[in-house]
């Protein structure tokens, strides 16, 4: 039974790479977040005459921001997919195949995040290394950032799946996505390490499944701690088991919704 | 007199030849191979004010091509051509205000929107003069008797009724020349017919030039008195289509379903084209015998369930011509 | 003057359109103001730990994020077909647009509307007026750089569309380039160092979008205003010449797929 599902994400990823072309250009916008990462915290840095901020260097932040953009630009944004078959009506004849349609999207998209993480991080060690002129990180530091950044991806793909699927209720769900991005972004801790925040937010965002996704594995990287990564990765673990079963009491919803009023 | 004329009109599209392989694209980057594609070769021909002609041919054949030659889309690689007087790719503009087109498969006409909004905006796309345009309007929605549907959004209107709007707004800038592409596509009979018998109403009425394609052989023979052929970018046939029927069009396939197992039948100009089970198709050669006789004949045989009767498709005929054009000699030793 | 005419109809008909499904408007429009404001959240974090960035401080953050948003918001809502030009390009659907007698380009580009755009341009507006000081008394110099920052922008998109008719399929490039010309124009341009600096103001010109609006609005000075209008009529010459270059090769077909 598994097979099959890696066999669609095989397919999903062999796709990826016959599409390299674009894929070219999607590591451009890597590069270009990173230009302005880095000119915005080397001009902070400078100007204030700090040497480190909540316990990150200069060098630190940038590898800690360049880690948290090789995630997000991994993601594969499934939803655009399913809100389109859901529109059209296609996903009704999705009931008929022996496989099933979210875990189907799941596997598609993890399929399709592997080739596209493999090239960000390339591009994302590159471009950092030349912009900082110094390497942050450590070997256990790699293996826990490619560890989490794993689930970090399964966990971003759940919440893809469940905003195509909200297409059954709302006409657009490309705000959801928006909004869900910009708390990645935020609270998340994409374009800052959460140390950053004032003490109160740091609390709620860690409480929260945002920062599992870009926070977890950049920190994991820069600054490794096995208690941390253990505490990190179950917090991954039960976000995921939850997005699950909330994925599954909503497809049976569309199912019902499906069979009942026939699409 | 002569709206348009074609004179050696000459299409070739070249196309980049991809290599295989990483050192093949690297080589086609650069020193690309082009491969020559010639979509026309040399047409010729006149049409007069009014009349209503079919430019036939298959996908391929080179229409798309020498219809956008022909309203400025592209330019040709060689030759000439003019209508309404004026060279099209270098008054394209000009030429606009006084062609329409419609074309069955892309709605000109806001989806969401009722069809009143959608005239109006083609009135300031043809920049048109309010109160003539508030005529005009009046004018083609009586004539097209679409009033009810106006403004109700084209969304919820009928295929019949969106093709009917679809046409007025094509008309709403009095187009000298209506350029019309496969106008009856996925119409059921009747509809198809109204739609017709509105075009040949417009054609009388204001004398509007009809360049048609259509692979519907019954938009041929009901709209146009001429028809052209067009295969591999050469006109094949060029005559009435009062001849092309004489010629190609004079039989019809019947089809039917039976209640009853199938025992054979022959008559005088019918032919077995393919039996199956309870399915069987018929050729029937009007020139021998008509299909009211088939049928009657037919019905005093079998019980029926379902009986349908097509003209040829079009690509038969074309095929048809094709063979009967080509000198046989030729025919071996071309390839 | 009828291209007026033609702008305005096509303006009201987006918006009806648009209304038709007025759920998913202004969902769209609500959506992408809270997207806005997240991202200032991150300026704000960042102004908690260093005020001052080369100059810059927090209220001339949201001077510029004010102006990039409705000049940006404008330009999608007015030219919201500008993002499909490379498309337009490739599919050959440019055809529609050369069948009708009024201008291709201003014509393509005023057909369709993004709505999401309203809420850029709502966001910006808001922003300036309720959070900046005496917002009011400057508001009509604000609307005319946000215009012009707007008008910079369309024709980038029009510069980085136009590509297609060179380089056939690029529709990623040209959207790769627009993206880093909106993302660009939301930091201070004094940020960078020399190199990229000078990318900003030439090829890139994110600078002309954002700070130099921005630094306009709190600091006048009539010569820069000069020079921003002459930018901006610059910069629309060459994309009308530009398109209408292309177009002479979409005309002779070299890129146009052989159909029917």
């Amino acid at each position: 039974m598994l097979t099959r599902y890696l066999f669609v994400a095989r397919v999903a990823a062999r796709r990826q790479w016959f599409y390299r072309r674009e894929l070219f250009w999607r590591s451009i916008s890597m590069i270009l977040f990173m230009v302005v990462f880095i000119a915005l915290w080397k001009t902070a840095y400078q100007v204030s005459g700090r040497s480190e901020l909540a316990g990150y260097s200069l060098a630190q932040v940038i590898w800690y921001l360049g880690m948290a953009e090789t995630v997000m630009l991994s993601t594969s944004r499934s939803f655009v997919e399913i809100s389109e078959a859901v529109k059209s009506g296609s996903v009704a004849y999705e009931l008929a195949r022996p496989l099933s349609y979210p875990l189907l999207q799941l596997a598609r998209s993890l399929g399709n995040s592997a080739p596209r993480f493999l090239l960000n991080l390339m591009v994302a060690l590159l471009v950092v290394l030349l912009g900082t002129g110094q390497l942050v990180g450590s070997v256990p530091g790699l293996l826990a950032f490619l560890l989490t950044a794993g689930l970090a991806l399964l966990l971003d793909a759940l919440f893809a799946v469940l905003i195509g699927l909200l297409a059954f209720w709302i006409e657009e769900v490309m705000p959801v996505y928006l909004i869900y991005q910009k708390l990645l972004f935020s609270i998340g801790g994409l374009f800052l390490p959460l140390e950053i925040f004032p003490l109160w937010l740091q609390r709620a965002a860690k409480w929260l499944p945002f920062q599992l996704i870009a926070y977890t594995p950049a920190r994991a990287y820069v600054a490794f701690d096995v208690g941390e990564l253990v505490r990190g990765v179950m917090g991954q673990l039960v976000y995921i088991g939850v997005l699950s079963g909330v994925l599954w009491l909503l497809w049976r919803l569309v199912q019902r919704r499906l069979v009942v009023h026939g699409g | 007199m002569t709206i348009i004329k074609v004179d050696n009109l000459t299409k070739t599209f070249r196309t980049v030849q991809k290599r295989p392989g990483v050192r093949g694209s690297l080589r086609s980057l650069f020193k690309p191979e082009y491969q020559a594609i010639h979509a026309v070769r040399g047409l010729d021909f006149e049409v007069a004010t009014g009349e209503r002609l079919a430019f036939i041919g298959s996908n391929g054949a080179g229409k798309s091509t020498t219809i956008k030659m022909l309203v400025g889309i592209l330019h040709p690689t060689g030759g000439k051509a003019e209508v309404l007087g004026r060279v099209p790719w270098r008054e394209r503009a000009p030429l606009a205000y006084q062609i329409g087109t419609v074309f069955g498969q892309k709605s000109q006409l806001w989806y969401h929107l009722p069809a009143a909004d959608s005239f109006e905006l083609l009135a300031r796309i043809y920049a048109l003069d309010l109160e003539e345009y508030r005529a005009r309007l009046h004018y083609l929605v009586e004539i097209f008797d679409i009033a009810e549907y106006l403004h109700v959004p084209v969304r919820k209107l009928s295929l019949g009724q969106r093709m009917r709007c679809e046409i007025a707004a094509s008309l709403l800038h009095s187009p000298r020349i209506l350029f019309l592409d496969e106008p009856t596509i996925g119409l059921d009979v009747v509809v198809k017919q109204r739609i017709r018998d509105l075009i040949l109403e417009l054609n009388e009425r204001e004398g509007v030039t009809i360049f048609l394609t259509s692979h519907d052989a019954g938009d041929v023979e009901v709209l146009c008195k001429r028809a052209m052929v067009i295969n591999h970018g050469e006109i094949i046939y060029d005559g009435k289509v009062s001849d092309l029927r004489r010629n190609y069009l004079q039989t019809k396939t019947v089809s039917l379903k039976l209640a009853v197992p199938w025992e054979g039948f022959s008559a005088q100009g019918v032919r077995l084209l393919k039996q199956r089970g309870y399915g069987v198709k018929l050729e029937v050669d009007t020139a021998q015998t008509s299909i009211e006789q088939v049928i009657a004949q037919l019905l005093a045989r079998y019980r029926i369930a379902d009986i349908t009767v097509d003209d040829p498709p079009m690509e038969e005929i074309i095929a048809q011509i094709y063979l009967a054009q080509t000198p046989l000699s030729e025919e071996g030793g071309a390839c | 003057m009828k291209i007026w005419r033609l702008i305005s109809g096509y303006v009201r008909h987006n918006f009806m359109a648009g209304m038709a499904y007025r759920g998913a408007f202004f969902l769209q429009i609500f959506g992408m103001m809270i997207n806005n404001l997240m991202l200032l959240f991150f300026w704000n974090m960042m102004f908690l730990s260093f005020p001052t960035l080369n100059g810059w401080e927090l209220q001339d953050i949201i001077v510029l994020y004010s102006i990039v948003a409705v000049g940006f918001g404008f330009s999608v809502v007015i030219f919201g077909n500008a993002s499909r030009l490379a498309s337009l390009i490739t599919s050959g659907e440019l055809d529609y647009y050369l069948a009708l007698p009024a201008d291709p380009l201003v014509h393509l580009l005023v057909s369709r509307m993004s709505l999401s755009g309203w809420g850029d341009f709502f966001f910006g507006l808001l922003l300036y007026l309720f959070v900046l000081p005496s917002a009011w008394r400057n508001l009509p110099l604000f609307l005319l750089l946000s215009l012009l920052a707007g008008l910079i922008s369309t024709a980038f998109a029009v510069l980085t569309g136009s590509l297609a008719f060179w380089l056939g399929e690029s529709e990623q490039l040209a959207a790769q380039l627009r993206m880093a010309l909106l993302n660009f124009s939301l930091y201070p341009v004094d940020i960078f160092s020399g190199g990229v600096r000078l990318l900003l103001y030439t090829i890139i010109p994110a600078a002309f979008v954002g700070s130099v609006p921005a630094k306009l609005l709190t600091d006048f000075d009539i010569w820069w205003l000069a020079g921003l209008i002459l930018v901006t009529a610059l910069m629309g010459g060459l994309a009308s010449w530009v398109f209408r270059l292309g177009l002479r090769r979409y005309e002779s077909g070299n890129l146009v797929t052989v159909r029917g």
